[in-house]
């Protein structure tokens, strides 16, 4: 390696951009490999597993299809909040309130029919949740609270909630054992695309990813958000104001991840229950930052994860424990994680004149990666 | 050991001056590097005597930077090689160039901001943090005139701290080449002189000193030696005695084309900004009462040795930062600023050129409806800019971090001037910047003037100042100390006023 180096680069180019983290999936997998070798599995069964459990198959697809579309909002969801410089940890319990800003409208209007009744509760989920998340954006606004500790911590909060609804006011008396809520009415279940088990949940998802790339790209509001939260210098000498716009964008990633939740609650059993959220808010932010805020990117990192989270289930399956299914996991999203610093980089060789002119260090100010 | 070998240097003293007869510290013969096919250094012949200060000039690109990256070890040139007492050498990494003397005071300070000075001095060394090191970090900086702490956290330095420190570092480390990168360009004037006595110092004690600048002052009251370098090649090689400031600027522009500026008087007109009793911020950096108007048609230069509030008058002019007490009235319905660190204040680094050469007017028509955004629109202003500003880019949708110094500052004169504003407020708008670039910037602010506006211009470059300004004020300690006519400005009466030696007219 001597005399290679490796030098910043600020444009990657397109073949790099596809190359690196399929590259990065490539080298995860064979590290899977090994490790699943070492345990004394087969290899190719193992992988045969993932694969059919996850894009090879029907019944695999369309379950990482309703994965991918609750992953989709929460990565959303973190990742506009991103573009501000705001850590929004708190999707998973903004989710919660999106459920049950659902469920209470559910079960208060329950004479609607679907269509009104759907909307109503999306609405009312978005809202919820999107409340939830001023709950943290107003001290960190006004007096600059971390936003990171109070989002996390109104997960608790939201949680619990959740759980004291179904274990006291909604609580469903006819089930023993389990704490669920009464039924929702059969109309607020979310209707299944053809004879799938898919809902048109990720049809919203998807919606929602568009319209979030409108506003951010094609708005003048989310132009200047884009100023604010790459430099906020800039911004106050241009007279854009910081406060007003935090509060904005996590009331929109709150909303995001509140109907992430409404389409867990029409997903489901058709009960508000515990274990609705199924980490998929925390999860958002490894696909919010895998997808580097982009949002036709987040829609494939979405995809790409589900997949991974279905194919790791079918690998227990198989019998292989979960711990090493975990371990599979986990190496392909470090690697991709590597993949993506290392491909910000290019190797030179200062024998030859390959390289680019001096090191001028780009500075690049702020900004989320 | 290392200590051992720069007393050995230190013995084989040359005469001050670096006559031709002095022996060859250094020399690079037929020095050709090239990135990807342009060649940035194409046969260059450097020769470096112990006991010169050798100046090394040319524009932005001329391949100086490319020069001292070959000479350290950072690159390897495509051919020529580098001489030192006669021996080849090919450094594979500045720490092979180091161990053979070559030391460079790179523009960005490298440093570990929460380091001491002592750990940032021995880091890499074989030396340990202790009392020695101390004592020999003290020794090196007294000799040089520096009042540098050995136990002082580098982030509570100064710049121009920082840059001792480096100085000290490459001497401990028995460095007898030393190479600083435009070393003057985050320094203010006092700053500089106190640097370049430390230079002087250095090669009487036979080191060899080379130095990056724009700065042609500097160069003929400084060096001993200069090297221009224009497009790749030497185009001078010279002693610097007898040399005149245009002479070197016309070899490194390559011909006559930027005399210095022809600026006729302004015509100074209504007042458009008024500050009365302005006070803001604490300690130096701060405004103690200022009292100040500027009319349509006039520009007015404020000089001050760095950190005397100037910032803070800037900022307050174009109504950015709030008094604390005071009044500040304008009748101005578009301020331009042109804020003094382009990237940190001026421009969002991630977002492209085309969106930063928008940041003006993207929010109202016809760039925007009251909800949308045009694209369209925005990519034809910002293609309109950069070809009417000449903005060195092809490719506007880039991140505008990847432009080089002068590119980021036409980026924001382009923005910012385009607006037809009623008060200009620059801040250093030609520090960094090349010769031609710099008279390309310094004609916008003129042009920007007749236009009507009212302009305020901060500088460090008593010369622009005097060149450009129909009224010059000079601040101290927050406070306007001084006030000149066009004309009865000299740079002797500025550096008194700014220094605070204090002369008739000066006025509290």
């Amino acid at each position: 390696m001597r005399g290679w180096r490796l030098e910043r680069r600020i444009d990657q180019p397109l073949a790099s951009r596809i190359l690196v983290p399929v590259l990065a999936i490539v080298a995860g997998l064979l590290f899977g490999a090994v490790v699943l070798a070492i345990g004394g599995h087969s290899v190719t069964e193992a992988y045969e597993a993932m694969w059919e459990s996850s894009f090879g198959t029907g019944p695999g697809l369309e379950q990482t299809l309703i994965r991918a579309t609750p992953l989709l909002l929460t990565g959303l969801a973190v990742g506009v909040a991103l573009r501000m410089n705001i850590w929004n940890i708190g999707a998973e319990g903004q989710m919660a309130m999106g459920a049950i800003g659902a469920t209470f409208v559910a079960f208060h209007l329950s004479g609607l029919s679907a269509l009104p009744l759907l909307v109503l509760m999306f609405l009312g989920g978005a809202i919820a949740a999107g409340i939830w998340a001023l709950v943290a954006a107003i001290p960190r606004a006004l007096i600059g609270l971390n936003e990171i500790i109070t989002t996390l911590f109104l997960n608790y909060i939201a949680l619990l909630f959740l759980s004291a609804l179904i274990n006291g006011p909604w609580k469903d008396p006819s089930v023993v054992g389990f704490a669920y809520s009464k039924p929702l009415p059969a109309q607020s279940e979310l209707p299944f695309i053809g004879d799938t088990k898919v809902t048109i949940g990720v049809f919203i998802a998807l919606a929602a990813a568009a319209v979030i790339w409108w506003l951010l790209d094609r708005t003048r509001a989310g132009f200047s958000l884009q100023i604010a939260g790459g430099n906020v210098r800039a911004a106050q000498y241009l007279k854009i104001g910081i406060a007003r716009r935090i509060l904005f964008v996590l009331l929109i990633s709150g909303a995001l991840a509140g109907i992430a939740g409404v389409i867990q609650l029409g997903t489901a059993s058709g009960r508000l229950q515990d274990g609705l959220t199924a980490n998929y808010g925390y999860i958002g932010i490894l696909v919010a930052f895998l997808a580097r805020t982009r949002i036709p990117l987040t829609v494939v990192v979405a995809l790409l994860y589900a997949a991974l989270l279905t194919g790791g289930t079918a690998l227990q399956s198989t019998g292989i424990p979960s711990s090493i299914a975990q371990i599979v996991q986990a190496a392909i999203i470090i690697f991709v994680l590597a993949g993506q610093v290392l491909g910000s980089y290019r190797l030179v060789r200062p024998l030859r004149g390959s390289a680019q002119p001096p090191p001028s260090e780009p500075a690049v100010a702020g900004g989320a990666r | 050991m290392v200590a051992d070998s720069n007393t050995e240097l230190a013995g084989t003293t040359v005469g001050r001056g670096g006559e031709l007869g002095s022996a060859l510290a250094l020399s690079a013969v037929g020095i050709t590097k090239s990135f990807d096919g342009k060649f940035a250094n194409e046969g260059v012949d450097f020769d470096l005597r112990g006991g010169e200060i050798h100046a090394l000039l040319g524009e932005n690109g001329a391949g100086k930077t490319t020069l001292i990256s070959v000479l350290c070890g950072q690159y390897r040139a495509d051919s020529g090689e580098v001489l030192i007492d006669g021996v080849a050498h090919r450094f594979s990494s500045p720490r092979e160039a180091l161990k053979a003397g070559i030391g460079v005071v790179h523009q960005d300070l490298r440093q570990i901001t929460r380091f001491t000075v002592i750990e940032n001095v021995v880091l890499g060394s074989s030396q340990r943090v202790g009392r020695e090191a101390a004592e020999r970090i003290r020794e090196i900086a007294d000799g040089l005139g520096f009042d540098l702490d050995p136990g002082a956290i580098v982030s509570s330095l100064s710049v121009g701290e920082r840059q001792q420190l480096e100085i000290v570092k490459l001497l401990y480390r028995g460095s007898r080449v030393l190479i600083l990168d435009e070393p003057t360009a985050v320094l203010a004037p006092a700053q500089s002189e106190q640097l370049f006595r430390a230079l002087r110092r250095l090669a009487d004690e036979g080191k060899a000193v080379v130095f990056v600048s724009h700065r042609l002052r500097e160069v003929t009251e400084t060096a001993d030696v200069v090297t221009v370098l224009r497009h790749g090649r030497v185009v001078a090689h010279r002693p610097v005695a007898g040399a005149e400031p245009h002479e070197l600027a016309a070899l490194m522009v390559g011909d006559d084309s930027a005399p210095p500026l022809q600026v006729t008087p302004g015509s100074p007109g209504e007042p458009v900004v008024t500050l009365q009793g302005a006070k803001c911020g604490e300690g130096r950096r701060a405004l103690h009462g200022v009292d100040l108007t500027i009319r349509r048609g006039e520009i007015v230069g404020v000089a001050g040795v760095s950190g005397n509030g100037q910032v803070e008058l800037a900022e307050t002019v174009a109504g950015i930062r709030r008094l604390d007490s005071g009044k500040r009235s304008d009748s101005a319905e578009q301020i331009a600023f042109i804020p003094e660190d382009r990237l940190a204040t001026g421009l969002v680094g991630s977002m492209s050129i085309a969106e930063n050469l928008a940041f003006r007017r993207y929010d109202r028509a016809p760039m925007s409806t009251p909800v949308w955004l045009r694209r369209g629109r925005l990519r034809a202003w910002a293609d309109q800019l950069i070809e009417r500003f000449a903005v060195p880019t092809n490719r506007p949708q880039l991140p505008v971090a990847a432009l080089s110094g002068g590119g980021l500052q036409r980026v924001i004169i382009a923005r910012e001037i385009s607006e037809s504003p009623e008060l200009l407020v620059a801040a250093q708008p030609t520090r960094g910047l090349d010769v031609v670039s710099a008279a390309s910037v310094r004609s916008q602010i003129v042009a920007a003037r007749d236009n009507g506006a009212g302009v305020l211009m901060v500088s460090e470059d008593l010369d622009e100042l005097i060149e450009l300004s129909d009224r010059i004020v000079v601040m101290l300690g927050g406070r306007i100390v001084g006030e000149m006519d066009r004309g009865a400005a000299s740079r002797a009466e500025l550096g008194r006023q700014m220094t605070g030696v204090g002369t008739a007219g000066a006025t509290a």
